[in-house]
């Protein structure tokens, strides 16, 4: 019974006819859209004219620069007599490199110690030489 | 799928629907526009919708949930928060006049949940299922929103509200 009322409930809601859509709304909304769609482009055309600027004067500074780092080359080439010039590689390990930059600031260091030492030494009136490890153990 | 297309193919169905949820033609008329707004301005994601019928019908309800929300935040306050319930919403005069006209009313004093799913089921004749996923929620609760509300059209007929 319950089922049979429901569905004259549905045929009755279903006889109400809503009212007719506006004529001029289909053309009012589509409008509104459109305006919309153009008015939210992420890509403006006064953006595209920008971006397209950008992207010519980037071509422009590139090829700019390839074309002058050749003709440096050639520059360099022709004081060595038209011999290509060679990539310099480096043929040590970092590890080493760190190494050597370390040793002369060392070397100078030790130089600059054994003198004073000697010069105290020599104030002193003992012999002027002096091992690393005297040096260090003066030192530190 | 263009938007002349779209409003060819479900525009006067959108409209229908808004007009029987919001109860007003001007009310229905803004927020199909601003629904077709949104839709042109996110074209990229209709355009790869399964079921675009069911797709746009769900921006359209989130666009005219927005536009009631908006409409109670105005109103709050005001004892006329619900003076649409009280119309009789926009309907034309059919030929069982006295239980269509008073299920018109009853329609537009159900609850709004109750409405909506009545609304998309016997006017937009979408599924259970369908509506489930234009609403976000199960078959079962969208069958029993339909039965409570279906049962208290009948109750509004037969006097007993």
């Amino acid at each position: 019974v319950n089922e049979d009322k429901e569905k004259e409930i549905e045929i009755l809601l279903k006889s109400v006819q809503p009212e007719p859509v506006p004529p001029a709304l289909r053309e009012k909304v589509l409008r509104a859209a459109r305006q919309s769609r153009i008015e939210n482009r992420a890509m403006t055309p006064r953006l595209w004219r920008w971006a397209s600027c950008c992207a010519l004067v980037l071509a422009v500074v590139l090829g700019l620069d390839a074309f002058l780092s050749g003709k440096q080359m050639k520059h360099f080439q022709s004081y060595l007599g038209g011999v290509p010039l060679l990539q310099a590689e480096p043929d040590m390990s970092l590890p080493e490199l760190a190494k050597d930059l370390d040793e002369p600031a060392d070397s100078r260091f030790f130089v600059q110690a054994r003198k004073q030492l000697a010069a105290q030494k020599k104030i002193r009136g003992e012999p002027a030489g002096s091992s690393l490890a005297e040096i260090s153990q003066e030192v530190y | 799928m263009k938007l002349d297309e779209i409003y060819d193919r479900y525009g006067e169905r959108m409209y229908h629907y808004l007009a029987l949820r919001l109860g007003s033609a001007q009310d229905a008329e803004d927020v199909l526009q601003e629904t077709f707004c949104r839709l042109a301005r996110y074209s990229w994601r209709w355009s790869r919708a399964r079921d675009p019928r069911a797709f746009f019908f769900r921006v359209l309800r989130n666009e005219s949930n927005r536009f009631l929300r908006h409409r109670i935040n105005r109103r709050a306050g005001d004892a006329k928060s619900f003076e649409a319930a009280d119309r009789p919403g926009p309907f034309v005069d059919a030929p069982h006049e006295t239980s269509a006209a008073l299920l018109s009313k009853g329609l537009a004093q159900l609850p709004d949940e109750q409405k909506e799913v009545i609304i998309l089921k016997v006017y937009q004749e979408f599924t259970f299922k369908e509506i489930g996923a234009i609403c976000g929620l199960s078959i079962n609760t969208i069958a029993s929103r339909y039965r409570y509300g279906i049962e208290r059209l009948r109750s509004w007929r037969e006097g007993k509200l």
